[in-house]
């Protein structure tokens, strides 16, 4: 094993990929914090930026967005590549030959990537800190609170490596693996929207319509009866979408990048350590007409709308993990007993 | 395994992809030292005995045995098929990967290997702008790195002009010789293969369908005397009429006399029926002739 990871690693280090990618992990972050520099001193005037939002609140968001959003390809491109061309030009078929076992073969390919993902990101987020630090912006990691942030978006990027990695042992054509690879990053954003559309449980919504129908209730009594007509049924709220959504939403990552932004990730007041789930900002942008109009205190009246950073972290390192898992060991399942040319 | 001359055995060995049954209940033993070379023709099995033999693909059914313990990094070099080379990397780069491959910290044979199959003069060229011969060579020389127990060459000599016929030939005669390197090759040049293996076996519709010594196959037909002449018909009658079993060639001013002749003799009869004699050779059974003789068809295969 240690042999087949130093031969991983002096391949790694002698593929130009790899400078191209320190070098993109470098410069992408370093461009977001000289544009929003350069957008703080000159944009004022264009009103590119709300006053309410603070730069660093801004910053962090981007830093972050960014990093989740941009890596995945990155990593999708370099893991299918790589390990694709040690399929395509017959260095697996030589180390098997050589007598390593398949286990070592496959799980010396998926560590060495997974450490040069880990390392990439590390790179990216240190470069984004350290130039927050730099510009008249500063970096306000909430105790640290946004480090570990920032580990659930990166045990979720292992997870994206380890499938890739896994495809690119499992399937002999290079070009198919890349397609998989990119179409399945491209989907994934997609893949998140229908996640935190319906990512609220049935008693959270449940809880939405009594919320609205108390609502129009109040207002009937107001003498305003047109309210009833607004109120969401229960066919709408538990759509077909919902049914299929929610469930993703419960096993997958995909809700990830999307849930994180929407919920103003940049949120770093001290005050403020929980967000408001999917179905609440969802549906705020998917009923804008609705003439409901609920504060956050109303919202945190419906069981289960608010979750806890925490928790939702908690959750989602652990689905990370777990699919970590299956993509590992399924991978080295098939791999186990494929028949190599 | 039991016996220790014993390099390598198959033990009914059979090998599907869905319903197509590839191998069929193959049972051969390769012996150490030996050069042990698998003749058929185009998917007959030959590779994937090869891929078996490897360890890149499983057998459905039936066992494989080594006389050398497998999980020994290095044991087993191999070329089969296309060579396994980084196409982005030069000669000694690749082979800088393989002695990390094989967990071999001194490289400092790399230019003896490179040396070893002529590509010590690529320098900072890429594989990918090797010639196919070139390649094999790199493939071959990327396959005897750490000296192998046993070497498996799926045609070795693929692509290779003559004088890289040659050398890739004497190589593994040497690599036979000197480091009794056990050597399992196939090959569709069967002169060459003939040149080289000490056995054979007769791959055909998946199955083994003899093994054979080069000595088995030496002795197994006739021999031939070709005579060239300038008066075939004199020749001819003299000879007939000596007792010899002649006949006219197919070609012209040749005659052919079967079995085992004295030259000496055939030269003093022509003399004295006053023909004169340009040339006279033996021919042998070759390893073509008993593939045809054995599966039929055309003398490649």
């Amino acid at each position: 094993m240690l042999d087949l990871l130093k031969f991983e690693y002096k391949r790694i280090l002698s593929c130009k990929a790899i400078y191209f990618m320190l070098a993109f992990s470098i410069i992408c972050p370093l461009t977001v914090v000289i544009a929003m520099e350069l957008i703080s001193t000159y944009g004022d005037s264009f009103g590119l930026i709300d006053g309410s939002l603070s730069a660093t609140k801004l910053l962090n968001w981007f830093v972050v967005s960014y990093f989740y959003s941009n890596l995945p390809m990155v990593i999708a491109l370099f893991s299918s590549l790589f390990v694709g061309r040690d399929y395509k030009d017959g260095f697996i078929r030589n180390k098997i030959t050589a007598g390593h076992s398949r286990a070592d073969v496959f799980f010396s390919t998926i560590i060495s990537q997974v450490s040069v993902i880990a390392a990439m990101s590390v790179v990216y987020v240190s470069t984004g800190f350290l130039a927050l630090a730099v510009s008249s912006f500063d970096v306000n990691v909430n105790h640290g609170e946004m480090l570990l942030r920032l580990l659930t978006l990166l045990l979720s990027l292992i997870g994206m490596t380890i499938l890739f990695t896994a495809l690119a042992l499992v399937i002999k054509s290079r070009a198919a693996v890349v397609i998989l690879c990119v179409v399945f990053v491209m989907s994934f954003s997609l893949a998140g929207l229908l996640a935190t559309s319906y990512s609220y449980s049935r008693k959270t919504g449940e809880a939405y319509i009594d919320l609205c129908e108390d609502y129009a209730d109040k207002m009937k009594d107001q003498g305003q009866d047109d309210y009833d007509d607004y109120v969401p049924e229960r066919k709408d709220v538990f759509s077909f979408g919902w049914y299929v959504g929610r469930p993703f939403y419960l096993l997958t990552n995909a809700g990830l990048g999307r849930e994180f932004v929407t919920a103003n990730i940049s949120s770093m007041d001290y005050s403020r350590t929980t967000l408001h789930d999917g179905f609440v900002n969802n549906f705020s942008t998917f009923f804008t007409e609705s003439p409901f109009w609920f504060d956050d205190d109303d919202l945190a009246d419906i069981d289960g709308c608010e979750v806890s950073y925490k928790s939702l972290m908690f959750q989602y390192n652990i689905k990370s993990i777990v699919w970590s898992a299956i993509f590992a060991c399924g991978g080295y399942a098939i791999f186990r007993k494929k028949d190599l040319n | 395994m039991e016996d220790s001359s014993i390099l390598f055995k198959a033990t009914d060995v059979s090998k599907s992809y869905g319903g197509h049954h590839v191998l069929k209940n193959v049972s051969f033993e390769v012996k150490k030292g030996s050069i042990y070379g698998l003749v058929g023709k185009n998917g007959a099995g030959k590779t994937t005995i090869m891929r078996i033999m490897t360890g890149l693909q499983y057998p459905t059914s039936g066992t494989v045995e080594y006389g050398f313990d497998r999980k020994e990094i290095g044991s087993i070099g191999a070329l089969v098929e296309t060579p396994s080379i980084y196409m982005n990397k030069t000669a000694r780069e690749n082979l800088k990967f393989q002695f990390i491959n094989l967990g071999i910290s001194d490289d400092s044979s790399i230019d003896d290997t490179l040396k070893f199959v002529g590509l010590e003069g690529t320098g900072r060229k890429k594989a990918a702008k090797f010639s196919l011969g070139m390649r094999q060579r790199l493939g071959i020389a990327m396959a005897i790195v750490g000296d192998p127990k046993m070497l498996i060459l799926d045609e070795p000599i693929n692509g290779l002009d003559p004088q890289g016929i040659i050398q890739i030939r004497d190589l593994l005669i040497r690599l036979s010789r000197e480091k009794n390197i056990t050597i399992v090759i196939s090959s569709h040049i069967l002169s060459e293969l003939s040149k080289l293996a000490t056995d054979f076996a007769f791959v055909e519709g998946g199955r083994i369908v003899k093994e054979a010594t080069a000595e088995d196959i030496e002795n197994a037909g006739e021999k031939l005397l070709v005579v060239t002449t300038d008066k075939t018909s004199d020749l001819l009658v003299a000879l007939v009429s000596n007792g010899y079993n002649a006949e006219q060639n197919t070609n012209p001013g040749k005659i052919t006399i079967h079995g085992s002749v004295d030259i000496a003799a055939i030269a003093s009869l022509a003399s004295g029926a006053g023909c004169a004699v340009t040339d006279m050779h033996n021919v042998e059974t070759d390893l073509e002739s008993y593939f045809v003789g054995l599966v039929g068809g055309e003398t490649h295969a």
